[in-house]
């Protein structure tokens, strides 16, 4: 008899101790979906959906790559401030030599032939990922036979103790720049470098990549 | 243990998104081109591509442990007590926590009839896990402006571990050991004259050693550190008393005189350095100079050793009388020397003297027996001091290796050693003396109602005179400032302590309810250069504190702010330019959705320099607490709350999430906006300016000089609720215990608060919350008593 | 009853050790720290002192605002001074663009707080002062050198430290107050008001004339040269300090100009300073060398030099640096306008002239033109520059001399000084007949310290001592307004800071109600 009143007792402690022990938790991590790299769309089709190719967009169609662009490979997008920038610069010539400062040099004034080189050359047969480069520059061919190098840098970051990996491309002139750059290397023979800040997307026909907004179209 | 009240955020590709629109929303389209960072828009980086629950990540409900063991005995001449307890709490935030052995000895003695000796041991070692802690003054969680950092950092394996102090290869040990032994010696010199000495030793010891990879670090470098630093306190006390009753008994008197002699101690020897040895190496063999962690962040030394130590001697009387028990007196008088002050002003003396009066014993109070049983009006006045923290405040000091400047860390000059006197705070004041409070007070103390009903009452006036405070120096005297008797405080105020027993003695159900009120009033009576106002900076927070007299101290001294401007039309603008109100001396011109601060000098532009005013009181009007046992046979449950009422805080952490958001919008945890009360458009009436992520229109609003994050501090905490159960006699025959009782305790259950900080009362002395002490947990624990 | 008693004596023994311990509990000093009571008690201490003095004037001279870039002395005395186009960095552009209504030397620029604030000029006063109290009562026996010569050299370099100090005060502020004596008691001193510039300046010439007489021509030891005063750093000093009393009495008194003539003819008649050859310039830069009157110490051979941060670095670009930031842009018109092509000192002092960016133009001569001063080791693998901060050279006392007497009229020496420098530099003799008119005489001598000491912290000085601050054509068409000249808008603000606390103090007309 004791004892049963001993384990009703502690029955009811147990009881309690559960009871303030599974007190509400409010739910505090919404969302929490993991990133996905591939998407269903084609490469075309999804920098149509995002305001910041509407400019690119309007070129391809002009220079009527669309397919191209749909194809395999890696595409590698400027963004709609790379070419302002670009035409921008273009602007500032066209008025120093017509000596006409009302002249502006807009996306109707390209030449189609010329787009389409400009264009290809962000272009490139084989796919460009992460996995296959290193901190060494690797080195492709775009679709009109540029020499474009690619490579992993880490950036130092607090939070990440062994650093960002960032991705970059380089326009190759006169030879991949050797690494650490003498001093006295010529400004004229140093590599374009801009760091990717999309990498990756992996569209239903090939890898997407988009430049920094920093880059000028077509390399300028 | 519970985790703590978690922040709602959002988390994975969702923040993403989240973050991606405001900002899209917010910022100009030329904003965007720059202002957007890659932690963004590299979606796929795998650095980047993470989803971490920080908050998950780092709490945890933790289990917290504690046995003890006692074993006492005596005979008729020894008695003794020896117990063990171990403690284990795991901390809340993961990889934090505090395991303790302790074991303790008492003895008594009895010599001869007239000697007996009690001596008392205790050694304990504590072991305090810290976390990820690496260098003194890293965060045991990092955080940003305040803020959990984004989810959207994808933390390598190694970089998990190494957060909860689980990297394996990491050293972090950080043990107390203490050692306290006392003896004391009772000499009964007659029947009345007693003699009693005591001698105590205290030493406790720090060890902190740590190792942390080199490959931890982009650039290899491992760090190592070892330190141990030592308090030692040695104190003698002697007294003699002597009692006596005169005049047939009823005069009693009683005199007690004393001394007691005490050195503190405080050594330190210790060497950090980071390396780039090997990572198996993990204490310190050899070390780079270029390397070598002279002082951490805070000023604390790291690499070197140190000695302080300080003596005090005292003597002291006092001398009470009472008549019939019914009228009494008493006297002290104490005298103090410090070695921490000057030869002319080590002294310091302290008298007291207090009167009681036991009312209900006198033959006019028979008739109210019934309902009082005790009351008795006391009174008391005495003067008490306090030392200052500083071990050699009286010397002029001279620091070595002053030959750093910026940009070297070098401690010569042309190879010399330079010399120069400590400018910082190193003069000092011959006069330095005690830090003297004059206390007087009044009380009331009363049983009523066949002891249903006790009340203890107060009124006290305590001033602290020629308080120690830090005054500035002229520039032209070379040194900053000087550590002073400066500020004379008075705090006066009442309190109550009310005890209750509700039901009769003889029911089986009781309770007694408790409430303890305290109502302090504090005021500056004089300040140091004629009474002129002292404006105090705390530079680690960015806050202003202003010391007037005739008022409280630490009130806050900042800009004061009435709001946000709803609309364009409600800004005020200069009659004589026509030109809108600016802030930030001409900087920021005014718009809708920026801070209503008030212009206090009439020149059309606010900022903190020039318009400054009090603009809250952080000093409580009301403390307390609220306490209520509950039995019902061998069932008791107790209740106790605290509350504080009357104060403003300053939500310093609303301060730095605003910034945050401002400045580092995408590096830290995705908070909902819309849940911050803060301008959107035209018409809103709201509490906090608008808030811009990169905002090229960033004025510092947000920081904290204005009045907009001042709040009610008050609060009411459950804070401990027991409830246990004691076993019968039956049950005790049965297993030849003496005493079994189970109970179950929750401290910190709820907490009710006016203001929107995470934790009201865990703010500092100056009102301030900046979020940044460890969290309260809510604390479950369950437990057996039991004695053989 | 024996134990008992035994126990009684005892316990009465214990009662009594306070009385006896008394003195060691209660009379305890610190160890971890030296304490005005036990210093200057030997020769060691005092030595110690005084390198506790030239730290303190070093911290002075690199004084830092918010930026990190810690270079005061070349804050005031060359980026106001149009030597630079541009310097891009937030805080000091205000000094060499303008702001705020200023086309240039806009003082109360954002975040200058600290640059207007005098306290840590006072502290080297306070240690001067201590150290002219204390070290006359070090006992000879205490000095393990000869005691008299060596207690004056302490005293000496206290009297020229004190008169530094003063002297820096008096050509960026005016009026300051005026400390001249050991106070022992600072806590509870007093604010003092501000003293007229003339008065300060009449104590830093009464100090360096003491100074002179005990500070001795050379230093025992080699490695001293140039970092410790000297008799002719006094002079050096004492030359600079009339010329700007002439300055201030409006060329009044010709006696300040013959004395300062007199005080450099001091230095030239001891031999012991000549101008290095131009292929050594740096070897002058990287200090204690031959040329050197006084220099503050910032030597790699102590690790007393400036690592990331400092004037040297914050203006040295690729190659000499492995840096990527081109803060400076120096002012290429001023410089093509005043060196001839021959001179030497374009292709010692600068490289990249012809650079189409004017960020990539750099001053190069603390580095060496093939970057002899710059070392490269584990703590700076970037690079950190090997070079003192030169105050005072042989070529600059010239030059003065030359100033000196150009303002009186004397042709035939002022280019007998010119040309001896100019000789160095590869640069054409100027001849006695060009410079018949003394203005253009003035402007040459001008020019020729422009030529010789530019981004040496000199240029802003000589502007506003010979009054051609307003005169574009010196600059490179850069311009000073004549108002803001003539209403002592040269001068700088107080700090606010220092009116805190402080109802003595009166701000410089100039910027009353200007400073936030």
């Amino acid at each position: 008899m004791q004892f049963k009143k001993f384990f009703i007792h502690t029955g009811w402690m147990g009881l309690l101790a559960i009871v303030l022990l599974a007190s509400c938790r409010k739910e505090h991590y919404l969302g929490g979906s993991p990133t996905n790299a591939h998407t269903d769309l084609s490469t075309y089709d999804y920098l149509k959906a995002n305001p910041l190719f509407d400019t690119l967009i309007l070129l391809i169609d002009k220079a009527g790559l669309k397919e191209m662009v749909n194809g395999q490979g890696t595409f590698v997008a400027p963004t709609d401030y790379s070419i302002k920038r670009f035409l921008n610069t273009r602007t500032t010539e066209l008025q120093k030599q017509t000596n006409n400062e009302n002249i502006k040099y807009t996306i109707d004034s390209l030449k189609v032939p010329e787009l389409r080189d400009s264009l290809m050359t962000y272009l490139f047969d084989a796919g460009i990922q992460r996995a296959g480069l290193s901190t060494e520059t690797t080195v492709f061919k775009s679709k009109v036979n540029e020499q474009f190098g690619f490579k992993i840098i880490y950036a130092q970051d607090d939070v990440i103790s062994a650093g960002v990996p960032l991705m970059y491309m380089s326009k190759i002139i006169n030879g991949v720049d050797p690494s650490p750059l003498p001093s006295d290397f010529p400004d004229t023979d140093k590599d374009k470098e801009y760091v990717l800040q999309t990498t990756g997307i992996l569209t239903k026909n090939g890898v997407l990549h988009v430049l920094s907004n920093a880059h000028t179209f077509y390399w300028k | 243990m519970e985790v703590p009240k978690f922040e709602t955020v959002i988390g994975g590709a969702e923040e993403r998104q989240f973050k991606l629109n405001y900002l899209k929303q917010k910022l100009t389209f030329d904003q965007q081109e720059t202002k957007i960072p890659l932690l963004l828009t590299d979606s796929l980086n795998p650095a980047y591509s993470g989803n971490m629950d920080w908050q998950d990540f780092f709490f945890r409900n933790g289990v917290v442990q504690n046995y003890d063991l006692s074993v006492s005995g005596a005979t008729e001449n020894i008695n003794y007590r020896v117990s063990g307890n171990y403690y284990d709490e795991d901390g809340t935030i993961k990889g934090t926590g505090y395991k303790r052995y302790t074991t303790s000895a008492a003895l008594g003695l009895k010599m001869s009839q007239r000697v007996n000796v009690n001596s008392l041991f205790r050694l304990s070692r504590g072991d305090r896990s810290r976390g990820r802690g690496q260098f003194p003054g890293e965060d045991v969680i990092p955080l940003t402006n305040g803020q959990y950092l984004s989810s959207l950092y994808n933390l390598s394996e190694r970089d998990k571990q190494n957060l909860v102090g689980d990297y394996p290869g990491s050293r972090d040990k950080n043990i107390n050991d203490d050692i306290t032994a006392s003896i004391t010696l009772n000499y009964d010199i007659t029947p009345q004259l007693r003699f009693a000495s005591t001698g105590s030793v205290q030493s406790s010891v720090n060890s902190r050693d740590i190792f942390r990879p080199g490959a931890l670090s982009l650039l290899g470098l491992a760090y190592a550190q070892s330190s141990r630093s030592r308090y030692e306190n040695l104190n003698l006390d002697n007294t003699l008393s002597y009692y006596t009753s005169l005049f047939n008994k009823q005069h009693h008197v009683n005199v007690l005189l004393g001394n007691t002699i005490n050195n503190v101690k405080n050594e330190f020897t210790g060497i950090g350095s980071g390396s780039q040895g090997n990572d198996n190496l993990r204490v310190v063999q050899g070390y780079n100079k270029d390397y070598l962690l002279y002082r951490d962040a805070y000023g604390n030394l790291v690499s070197g050793s140190d000695y302080q130590s300080a003596g005090m001697l005292s003597f002291f009387a006092r001398v009470n009388y009472d008549y019939k028990e019914k009228y009494l007196l008493s006297f002290a008088y104490r005298a103090d020397a410090s070695s921490r002050f000057g030869r002319d002003s080590r002294w310091g003396y302290f008298p007291s003297a207090s009167a009681g009066w036991n009312i209900s014993d006198e033959p006019f109070m028979q008739p109210f027996k019934k309902w009082i049983d005790l009351l008795k009006i006391r009174g008391s006045f005495g003067i008490t001091g306090s030392l200052p923290n500083g071990y050699y405040l009286p010397f002029n000091t001279y620091n070595t290796n002053q030959g750093g400047y910026g940009g070297s860390s070098g401690v010569t000059y042309n190879g010399v050693n330079a010399v120069t006197p400590n400018f910082r705070d190193g003069v000092a004041q011959a006069g330095l003396t005690w830090e003297q409070a004059k206390q007087s007070n009044i009380g009331i103390d009363a049983t009523l109602f066949n002891g249903r009903l006790n009340i203890i009452f107060d009124a006290f006036n305590r001033g602290t005179s020629r308080k120690l405070f830090d005054l500035i120096l002229p520039a032209t005297t070379g040194y900053d400032k000087v550590n002073t008797n400066a500020v004379d405080i008075r705090n006066t105020g009442l309190e109550f302590n009310i005890q209750g027993r509700v039901m009769s003695p003889s029911s089986k159900f009781q309770w007694n309810p408790g409430l303890i009120l305290s109502f302090v009033k504090n005021q500056i009576v004089s300040l140091p250069d004629g009474g002129r106002d002292i404006i105090v900076s705390d530079d680690n927070l960015g806050m202003t504190y202003i010391l007037s007299k005739g008022r409280a101290i630490n009130e806050f001294y900042m800009m004061k702010s009435l709001g946000v401007y709803a609309s364009e039309k409600d800004i005020p603008f200069n009659p004589y330019t026509g030109e809108k109100l600016t802030y930030w001396n001409g900087n920021h011109t005014v718009q809708a959705g920026d801070f209503i601060w008030v212009d206090q000098n009439g020149d059309y532009d606010v900022w903190d320099w020039n318009d400054k005013v009090r603009t809250g009181n952080p000093n409580p009007f009301c403390t307390g607490g609220l306490s209520n046992n509950f039995t019902y046979g061998r069932w008791s449950l107790q209740v106790y709350s605290t509350f504080t009422l009357g104060r403003d805080i300053y939500n310093k952490y609303m301060s730095d999430r605003l910034i945050g958001m401002v400045n580092n919008y995408a590096t830290i945890a995705a908070i909902d906006p819309n849940s911050i009360d803060s301008w959107r458009k035209e018409g809103d009436h709201t509490k906090y300016a608008e808030v811009i992520p990169y905002s090229n229109k960033y004025y510092y609003q947000f920081l904290p000089f204005s009045s907009a994050f001042v709040e009610n501090g008050s609060w009411f905490r459950i804070k401990y609720l027991n409830l246990s159960y004691m076993m019968g006699p039956k049950f005790l025959e049965r297993t030849k215990l003496s005493k079994v009782q189970f109970y179950g305790v929750i401290d910190n259950v709820a907490m009710f608060q006016k203001s929107s900080v995470p934790d009201a009362e865990a703010v500092d002395e100056r009102g301030t919350y900046n979020g940044a002490g460890y969290p309260l947990p809510r604390k479950f624990t369950l437990g057996v008593n039991v004695g053989f | 009853m024996t134990l008992s008693k035994n126990i009684l004596v005892a316990a009465i023994g214990l009662m009594f050790i306070p009385f006896t311990a008394c003195k060691k509990l209660l009379d305890q000093a610190p160890i971890n720290s030296a304490y005005a009571e036990v210093f200057w008690k030997n020769q060691q201490d005092a030595e110690q002192g005084a390198a506790g003095a030239y730290a303190l004037v070093r911290k002075a001279l690199t004084s830092n605002t918010e930026y990190n870039q810690n270079m005061s002395h070349f804050a005031y005395g060359s980026l106001a001074a149009f030597e630079f186009q541009d310097y891009d960095q937030y805080d000091v552009a205000s000094l060499v663009k303008g702001g705020d209504g200023f086309n240039s030397a806009d003082f109360i620029g954002s975040y200058l707080e600290k640059y207007q604030d005098w306290t840590p000029y006072y502290k080297v006063i306070t240690q001067a002062n201590i150290m002219l109290h204390f070290i006359p009562q070090i006992p000879d026996g205490q000095f393990t050198s000869a005691p008299a010569p060596t207690r004056n050299r302490y005293l000496g370099e206290a009297h020229f430290l004190r008169a530094f100090a003063y002297f820096y005060m008096v050509r960026l502020w005016g009026d300051v107050p005026l400390i001249m004596s050991y106070d022992p008691d600072p806590a509870h001193a007093q604010n003092i008001p501000r003293v007229s510039e003339k008065i300060v300046l009449d104590s830093v010439i009464n100090d360096l004339k003491a100074a002179v007489t005990l500070l001795p021509w050379d230093l025992a030891s080699v490695n001293d040269k140039a970092v410790r005063a000297t008799k002719g750093a006094a002079y050096g000093l004492l030359a600079h300090a009339y010329m700007w009393r002439n300055f201030l009495n409006k060329g009044a008194n010709t006696a300040d100009l013959t004395n300062a003539i007199a005080a450099i003819d001091a230095v030239e008649q001891s031999g012991k300073y000549i101008l290095l050859p131009a292929t050594d310039y740096h070897k002058v830069f990287h200090g204690k060398s031959a040329e050197g009157v006084f220099e503050i110490n910032m030597q790699a051979q102590y690790s007393e030099q400036q690592i990331g941060m400092g004037f040297y670095y914050s203006t040295l670009k690729r190659p000499y640096l492995d840096k990527e930031s081109k803060l400076d842009a120096p002012n290429q018109d001023l410089i093509n306008s005043i060196y001839e092509e021959e001179d030497l000192r374009l292709k010692y002092f600068f490289s990249s002239l012809d650079a189409s960016n004017q960020f990539d133009v750099t001053i190069c001569k603390f580095a060496g033109l093939n970057g002899e001063n710059i070392v490269r080791n584990q703590q700076s693998a970037e690079g950190s520059v090997d070079a003192n901060m030169i105050i005072m050279r042989y070529a600059d006392l010239l030059l003065l001399r030359a100033e000196a007497y150009a303002d009186l009229g004397n042709t035939g020496a002022a280019l007998k000084d010119l040309n001896f420098v100019r000789a160095r530099a590869n640069a054409s003799t100027l001849l006695a007949e060009d410079y018949g008119d003394k203005k253009v005489l003035q402007e040459e001598v001008l020019l020729e310290r422009t030529r010789e000491l530019y981004a040496e912290g000199q240029r802003w000085y000589d502007l506003v001592r010979t009054g051609f601050l307003t005169n574009p054509d010196l600059n490179g068409f850069l311009t000073f307004p004549q108002d803001r000249y003539d209403a002592e808008g040269w001068k700088w603000p107080v700090a606010r800071a220092l009116f805190t606390s402080n109802n003595v103090l009166t701000q410089n007309k100039f910027w009353l109600g200007k400073v936030r």
